[in-house]
């Protein structure tokens, strides 16, 4: 009987970490995903709207993710990113303030190809794999169960 | 030798079989490789309670 408690409390402990590790992962979807329409609106906000950018980051906090939300708040990034994912990130919005709206633009346009690819290497590799984590989690959880039946 | 351990061994060696399949499709066939020798590292820890047994038994068989 303990034994078979231990094999259950060792697949859902192997589950529940792979819940985590999969949620981890999709939110580095959801970031990137924010990040890509941010970038986007905000260049269209350059060539159209000219809001200004503490306006433009209050309004887009409305409609996006909460961790792209507290990124835009105290520009901590709460995801696993790499060196050279949290790079572009960083000096995409610590350039921001550029001399002339040309000048921005052309920097929207720079950083925005090199994001749209880390966001499209993430979706690709990353988040559709994700479900397979949870699979893993029971396996892992189910032999770490026999070992210790 | 209990039964179970054999067992054991087997359902272990179907886990790291499946677990290593899913990761090979997933295309990270490293991480397969270190879960199959992760899997066999497992697997022989299992047995050696069983292969000291041997070992002994041999021992006292040859007056060794």
């Amino acid at each position: 009987m303990i034994d078979i408690i231990i094999l259950i409390t060792c697949i859902l402990c192997g589950f529940a970490c792979a819940k985590y590790l999969e949620k981890r992962v999709r939110s580095k979807g959801e970031f990137y995903n924010d990040l890509a329409r941010y970038i986007m609106l905000l260049k269209i906000n350059v060539e159209g709207r000219k809001l200004e950018i503490g306006k433009f980051n209050e309004e887009f906090s409305g409609q996006c993710g909460q961790l792209f939300r507290n990124f835009l708040v105290d520009g901590k990034i709460r995801c696993s990113l790499n060196a050279m994912q949290k790079g572009n990130v960083t000096n995409f919005f610590d350039n921001l303030s550029c001399g002339s709206s040309e000048e921005l633009g052309k920097h929207i346009d720079y950083y925005g190809v090199l994001i749209n690819a880390d966001a499209k290497q993430v979706t690709e590799s990353e988040v559709a794999k994700a479900s397979i984590y949870v699979k893993l989690g029971i396996l892992f959880g189910m032999m770490v169960g026999i070992v210790l039946m | 030798m209990d039964i179970t351990v054999i067992l054991k061994i087997a359902l272990v060696g179907i886990i790291t079989a499946i677990a290593g399949m899913l990761l090979k499709r997933a295309g990270k066939d490293e991480i397969a490789t270190v879960v199959s020798v992760v899997g066999l590292i497992v697997a022989l820890v299992m047995m050696l309670d069983s292969i000291v047994q041997l070992y002994d038994t041999i021992q006292s068989l040859f007056d060794l």
